[in-house]
């Protein structure tokens, strides 16, 4: 019994670890993909806006690395049913759900707030496209951010 | 009127000869939750704390106690 506890307890954390660092490479991806897109919309034809279109064999590289990460994470997995058990636990976990409520009210008032600076673009000699394109991607990426790093945060032990 | 909830959590398992991972398992959490309960960071639901208690074997009030409660025992 105490081995079998003692391997779910193992999983469980192992599951945890896994997810902060999948929420640490989204946030990564999300920043990058915005950095770009604002790139794009302020300097188009600059390093950061044409780097995609520069280096179109990154994207498959990267896919490559998140596909043998994600292998090498699900490796001496057990059984269907166990993984299962581990990631109802997971997901259920109630200090892991309050969390992500606190970070979820967080993002959204920091979404709220960033309207304010945000409106000032408007006021700004950019062209209406470039608003509203930068406008979009920094609340999209602000709410994305503020989410995954306040419940990182908070998460942590 | 209400006081705060105070817990006796990380007594009663130690009682029980348990660590913070064996209970979080048999009670369905992870080994945060329980952490978090002993250090007073967060509430648990009715329904944790009554699986808490049925995994400790001992009634909930042994574990979750208010504020008022327990400066009356004094």
């Amino acid at each position: 019994m105490d081995n079998t506890n003692d391997s779910i307890s193992d999983r469980v954390e192992r599951s945890l670890r896994t997810s902060r660092r999948a929420l640490i490479v989204v946030l990564i991806g999300v920043l990058i993909a915005a950095v770009t897109l604002i790139a794009h919309a302020l300097r188009p034809g600059s390093f950061l806006s044409d780097w995609p279109s520069k280096a179109p064999w990154l994207i498959p590289v990267a896919i490559v690395v998140f596909v043998a990460i994600s292998a090498l994470t699900r490796r001496g997995r057990a059984s269907a049913a166990e993984a299962k058990n581990v990631m109802q636990t997971v997901l259920e976990d109630e200090f892991r759900q309050a969390n992500l409520s606190r970070a979820q009210r967080f993002a959204l008032v920091v979404v709220l707030l960033a309207q304010i600076p945000l409106a000032a673009l408007s006021l700004s000699g950019l062209t209406t496209a470039a608003a509203v394109t930068v406008m979009a991607v920094t609340t999209v990426t602000l709410g994305m951010a503020a989410l995954i790093v306040s419940f990182l945060i908070f998460d942590r032990d | 009127m209400a006081g705060e909830l105070r817990n006796r959590l990380k007594v009663q398992r130690a009682i029980c000869d348990l660590t913070q991972a064996e209970l979080a398992v048999q009670a369905g959490v992870t080994r945060k939750s329980v952490n978090a309960i002993e250090t007073g960071r967060m509430v648990p639901s009715v329904l944790l704390a009554l699986k808490l208690a049925r995994v400790l074997e001992v009634p909930i009030e042994t574990i979750f106690m208010l504020d008022a409660d327990r400066e009356t025992e004094k």
